[in-house]
């Protein structure tokens, strides 16, 4: 399952399809305090990646995945400015 | 650019025509209420859209017409009969500034006085019936024109590579400060672009994935995405990001990387060297407010190597704003510092120079820089590595600025100078640029015979209209395009070895790894295949108005023949379509064609005794249908009478007595396709041998295509050919008999299935199978073809096929996969056999027979 939601963190793993956007959007809609562990994410349909940059949950591990570089950049950086 | 005029051009024809039939249905009814918001709306669209293209007086134009007509909207001004005489005017003004667009002969000084003279016509209307509101309706004139005066400006600006253009200006601005020198310490090449990529709030649904396509954009350095922050109202499936991005690549690269997603996106090109010439102040700037003492010793210097170390150090020790970091790291990169480059005095003493132009010693100095940046210039230009093209305009745009700038205090020296500078690179570009590219020249000298009368036109505008003449005038022998897709065509079962190879090295060699090797080869060399083919495929497309514009006369002459009243509606002509399919395909049409004429419309005496109109009408309809072209002949004569057919065909011994009475009419229809039925009683010179229809249905046949019929008495008849769009390569099932490779049709194979022996049933002496409450008769194809019969084992394999008569059931003994083949016709000895419909050589020299379903089961 590439995304598993538990009480207070939902972890993302592997390839996120667009399908697991919704799913993830109305779980951080739910309630307050949820965060994110993208420690095995490797990559994912924008449609997450615009939840996750849309909502700005807290990151509770950042992805390790080299090829997030960019992904990681974007959550830590308000000029939303990458360079690789 | 000439792809998004013509697109303008056809919508705004569509757009001019509602108006006018909007327009002349005002003329002929009373009430307008609602058709004028119609065709206020097409000329808005109309207007809206030519701000696109250096258009102005239709603009203009276009804009005054849609200010009259709002007025009438309003009711402010009443319609009159004038008013619509002059708007119809406009309108075939319009229409024709559209002809003389796709000519490509227009020219914008005719045009102005006829778009004053008409608009100030249209606005007369307006201050008559509304004279307090003259000064205001007057205004938004002047104003749109001045609006798009500026669109104009920064698309030519955009569109130029100058020292220091909008595209710069755009990624200065977009990104944050820093990042220009970021991109500076990130890369050499000169070759950059910046892209701004919007994509469309429902490309998702189209499984476009943004992120992806902007993160594997080739040679991507960096990006800024605006990401919008969500609510709970927000519709996660609509995506509202964009994103700008810079990297280095070439325009196409980047062109074809984003082909799916043209619309969403703008790409322009920048170079380094400007960028780098833009940002030296500010690098300087910063290494001063630093006040690092070694460092600017260092730099004092000129010693690279110190430079960089210090930079180094400084960069991992303490905290520098981003500015200064960036500064740092494109030091550190061994970056040389800009004041040591001529450029940057360059761009140091342009500014000083502003500032003081009449400080005559100052200009004698720049005049120097000026000689060393076009120095430094030509030495790109030497260089191999470089791209001269892209340089050019940048060299032209900074002279001219330049001589601009000095005409004004420069003494002779120094004017002198800059020429001299000016001509030696240009000399060295205009050789690069005949080395590069021989081929302008030829255009350039084509143009010169094609236009000669037109000798106002700049010589780059006709060295653009020449290339655009030149791809629609591509003429090529239709022999070379054959033999190009015969070379595709054996290439295409050429790569079909390599499946086999892959085979034998994992059984014969004992490789699995080459053998991998081997098949993710053979899926690029599939894939380029596949590509080429239908590259080749498309160059043999052509409209079938080929063939349908030579009808009309033809439904005319014979029409006058038979003095008959007939009218030919012809649609669906630009429907593509093989050409050399289309040849085949004209006797059997015409033949059709004959048939309805003498046949089918009846003389207008008749017509018009049985309530139809004295002209008769024929419709000759081509649509596209999935990979294959319905062609349709529609009459409205006098149909065809069933009973009469079998009658005929009972006479002429087609059907049995039994038939004659169990026959329904939908089948008796089909019996004019019968060997040897002609249903006039007399013989024509035009049909009605005998032979028409069987020829006309074997000849689709042998195009591979269907034919079919409909009619209903006194109404009319219908014929539908249902032809593929191409007939080169076909797509077969293979299959094993007694060792032997078979090949059947892809189409006509329905599924295919292993039963146990057990389950094959016998009803009256037939082998019969019972798949899913269906009864499918079986053939066995190893005694169909000759082959002794043993059954072995306990399953068979069965493959069924679709045929005019049903689902079959061939019983064969093993399945092999399907595979692209050219089929080439039985020759010599075999052609006899009709159990074969062609042959094809497989990819490991092994010829197989491909086999005609219909002959072997009607054999059976």
């Amino acid at each position: 399952m590439p995304l598993v939601l538990k009480k207070k963190v939902a972890v993302l793993c592997g390839h996120c399809e667009i399908e697991e956007a919704e799913s993830l959007f109305n779980w951080l809609q739910e309630a307050s305090g949820r965060s994110l562990n993208l420690k095995e994410l490797t990559s994912a349909h924008t449609a997450i990646y615009q939840v996750i940059l849309g909502l700005q949950p807290t990151i509770s591990i950042m992805p390790e995945d080299t090829s997030l570089f960019w992904f990681k950049e974007l959550l830590t950086h308000d000029s939303k400015e990458v360079w690789l | 650019m000439s792809e998004l005029l013509d697109v303008f051009i056809n919508e705004s024809r569509e757009n001019l025509e509602s108006a006018s039939r909007g327009l002349l249905t005002i003329h002929s009814s009373s009430s307008h209420n609602g058709i004028i918001d119609g065709i206020f709306r097409d000329i808005h669209t109309i207007k809206g859209s030519s701000d696109l293209f250096d258009i102005k007086p239709l603009t203009a134009l276009a804009h005054a017409a849609e200010d009259l007509l709002d007025c009438l909207r309003a009711s402010e001004v009443v319609y009159t009969e004038e008013i619509g005489d002059l708007l119809l005017e406009v309108l075939d003004q319009i229409s024709s500034w559209f002809d003389e667009l796709e000519l490509g002969t227009e020219n914008m000084n005719e045009w102005r006085p006829v778009s004053v003279k008409l608009s100030d016509s249209l606005r007369a209307f307006i201050s008559a019936n509304n004279a307090k509101g003259t000064s205001d309706e007057e205004a938004p004139h002047p104003d749109s024109l001045t609006s798009v005066n500026v669109i104009g400006n920064t698309t030519s600006e955009s569109s130029s590579a100058g020292p220091f253009n909008s595209t710069i200006g755009t990624f200065t601005s977009k990104f944050s400060s820093s990042s220009a020198i970021t991109l500076l310490a990130k890369t050499q090449s000169e070759n950059l672009y910046f892209i701004d990529y919007q994509p469309d709030h429902d490309c998702f649904f189209r499984g476009e994935d943004p992120f992806n396509v902007l993160i594997t954009m080739p040679g991507l350095l960096g990006f800024k995405a605006a990401v919008p922050l969500l609510t709970s109202e927000s519709d996660i499936y609509q995506s509202a990001l964009s994103f700008i991005a810079i990297g280095e690549a070439d325009i196409s690269e980047i062109d074809s990387h984003m082909a799916y997603y043209e619309g969403q996106y703008h790409v322009s090109h920048i170079s380094r060297c400007e960028l780098a010439l833009s940002f030296a102040a500010e690098i300087r700037d910063a290494v001063e407010k630093l006040a690092n003492e070694s460092l600017l010793i260092a730099i004092e210097d000129g010693e690279l190597e110190q430079i960089q170390s210090i930079a180094e150090i400084l960069q991992t020790s303490g905290n520098h704003d981003p500015i200064t970091n960036a500064v740092l790291c494109y030091l550190a990169k061994g970056n040389e510092y800009p004041a040591n480059s001529p450029q940057a005095h360059m761009q140091d003493s342009l500014k000083l120079e502003s500032n003081q132009l009449t400080d005559n010693k100052h200009v004698k100095s720049v005049s120097l820089y000026e000689v060393e940046l076009l120095q430094q210039q030509r030495k790109l230009l030497d260089a191999e590595y470089y791209n001269r093209e892209l340089m050019l305009p940048s060299l032209a745009n900074l002279t001219q600025q330049l001589l601009s700038r000095f005409a004004i205090e420069c003494d002779l020296t120094c004017e002198e100078s800059i020429r001299n500078a000016i001509d030696r690179a240009l000399s060295v570009a205009s050789t690069a640029l005949e080395n590069s590219q021989p081929e302008n020249d030829s255009n350039s000298i084509n143009v010169d015979s094609h236009n000669r009368h037109a000798s106002s036109i700049s010589p780059s505008e006709e060295m653009a209209k020449s290339e655009r003449h030149v791809v629609k005038m591509l003429k090529v022998d239709q022999e070379k395009i054959d033999y190009l897709m015969d070379i595709v065509g054996e290439l295409a079962v050429a790569k079909n070895s390599l499946p086999y190879l892959a085979k034998q090295a994992e059984e014969e060699g004992g490789s699995k790894v080459l053998s991998k090797q081997i098949k993710s080869h053979f899926s690029i060399v599939n894939r380029l295949t596949e590509s080429l083919q239908s590259a080749v495929l498309q160059i043999r497309m052509v409209p079938v108005s080929h063939v349908f514009e030579r009808y009309p006369r033809l439904v005319r002459d014979l029409a006058r023949k038979l003095n008959k009243k007939i009218e030919l509606v012809m649609s669906g002509e630009d429907t593509e379509f093989d050409k050399n399919l289309i040849e085949s395909l004209s006797e059997p049409l015409i033949h059709l064609l004959r048939n309805s004429i003498d046949h089918g419309i009846e003389l207008p005496d008749l017509r018009i005794q049985q309530g139809k109109a004295e002209k008769g009408r024929i419709d000759l309809i081509a649509t596209p249908l999935d990979d294959s072209v319905v062609i349709e002949i529609r009459d409205d004569g006098k149909g065809i009478d069933p009973e009469k057919l079998k009658i005929l065909a009972f006479q002429k011994g087609i059907i049995t007595e039994h038939q004659l009475e169990t026959i329904n009419d939908e089948d008796a229809l089909q019996l004019i396709f019968a060997p040897g039925f002609s249903t006039n009683e007399e013989v024509s010179d035009l049909s009605g041998r005998g032979v028409g229809m069987d020829a006309v249905r074997t000849m689709v046949n042998q195009a591979g295509g269907k034919i079919e019929m409909s009619s209903k008495l006194g109404i009319g008849t219908t014929f539908k050919l249902l032809l593929p769009q191409t007939m080169s390569v076909n797509h077969v099932m293979m299959f094993e008999v007694a060792d032997q490779m078979f090949g059947v049709s892809m189409d006509a194979v329905v599924e295919t299935v292993k039963v146990h022996r057990s389950e094959v049933q016998r009803i009256r002496n037939q082998n019969v199978l019972v798949i899913r409450d269906k009864l499918i008769p079986l053939c066995e194809l190893r005694s169909a073809l000759g082959f002794e019969n043993i059954e072995n084992g306990e399953e068979c394999s069965i493959l069924i096929v679709s045929s005019p008569t049903g689902e079959h059931g061939l019983v064969i003994d093993k399945f092999h996969e399907g595979i692209d083949v050219i089929q080439k016709p039985l020759e010599g000895v075999l052609s006899g056999y009709s159990h074969f419909s062609g042959t094809a050589l497989l990819g490991d020299g092994r010829v197989m027979l491909i086999v005609n379903i219909q002959e072997i089961l009607a054999c059976h």
